[in-house]
């Protein structure tokens, strides 16, 4: 991770600037950058397009950077971008989650991370799901109400059980798990998909 | 799709760290509603990193989060 004077990069191996002059930039969604990988129009991903974060020192767009609080470690802070991924999510969702039952498909980091977000947030209920029980046993330990192996359980029957019979009104899924949430999803609904899954191929454009 | 479109479901696709949504997670995690901690769960040198990535890619230990210290 590079430093200078505490601050922090927003992630040791990536953080995206935008160009800062293409629509999507200019709308916010730098991420979306439409001179995607061009660096001679200002675009940079680290560690992807440009050098990364495993090096002693690093040089950054200052837009890129952000101060890091005195309470967190640079090893926590590391997480900023896994946190700030899910959260982007649900920020395009409509960024209204109070008094939602939320289904997060996949107990990797991000939806470790998605856990903690909507019960800080205000959701009624956040349902994990997954296929390894260690990684539903720290979910559980992070806030989930309900976790479901699938496993050894039916999905479906068991959204339908605890939302009685109703299905999530919001649906979260991380790249451990596909997007299949329309059948358990309620009429008007919000799914998002906050990461590629394992085989997904991101698509650059430069023009 | 079909069933989405009657249902009137609304599906987003959200790339990456947009809408400066670094700076807010850094604020949870400040004020402790997001634990990093849990979710790390391997540790290397940078001399390593190639043991890190095996550790990631194969899962072992029921790797989570691997972190790489400079």
């Amino acid at each position: 991770m590079s430093t200078s004077s505490g601050w922090a990069t927003a992630s040791p191996s990536r953080s995206t600037k935008g160009c800062d002059r293409c629509e999507n930039c200019i709308k916010g969604w730098y991420t979306s950058c439409l001179n995607y990988g061009d660096v001679s129009k200002g675009h940079r991903a680290k560690g992807l397009t440009c050098d990364g974060g495993f090096a002693e020192f690093a040089v950054n767009h200052i837009n890129t950077l952000y101060r890091l609080p005195e309470n967190l470690s640079f090893e926590q802070a590391c997480m900023v971008t896994t946190a700030a991924s899910p959260l982007w999510a649900i920020d395009l969702m409509g960024g209204y989650v109070a008094g939602e039952t939320v289904l997060v498909q996949g107990p990797g980091p991000i939806g470790l991370i998605a856990v903690q977000l909507c019960k800080a947030l205000g959701a009624a209920r956040v349902i994990l799901t997954g296929t390894r029980d260690s990684r539903l046993a720290i979910g559980k330990g992070l806030g989930a109400d309900h976790t479901i192996n699938v496993r050894n359980e039916n999905l479906s029957d068991r959204v339908r059980e605890i939302t009685g019979g109703r299905g999530p009104t919001a649906s979260s899924s991380a790249p451990a798990a596909r997007a299949r949430c329309r059948k358990r999803s309620r009429t008007s609904s919000a799914a998002a998909a906050s990461a590629w899954s394992p085989g997904t191929r991101a698509r650059s454009r430069s023009t | 799709m079909n069933l989405a479109v009657r249902s009137n479901v609304r599906i987003y696709a959200a790339r990456g760290e947009g809408g400066m949504n670094c700076g807010r997670s850094l604020e949870l995690m400040s004020k402790g509603k997001i634990l990093a901690d849990p979710i790390i769960t391997h540790h290397f040198r940078l001399d390593q990193i190639h043991d890190a990535f095996h550790t990631y890619t194969e899962r072992i230990g029921n790797a989570l989060k691997v972190v790489i210290h400079i």
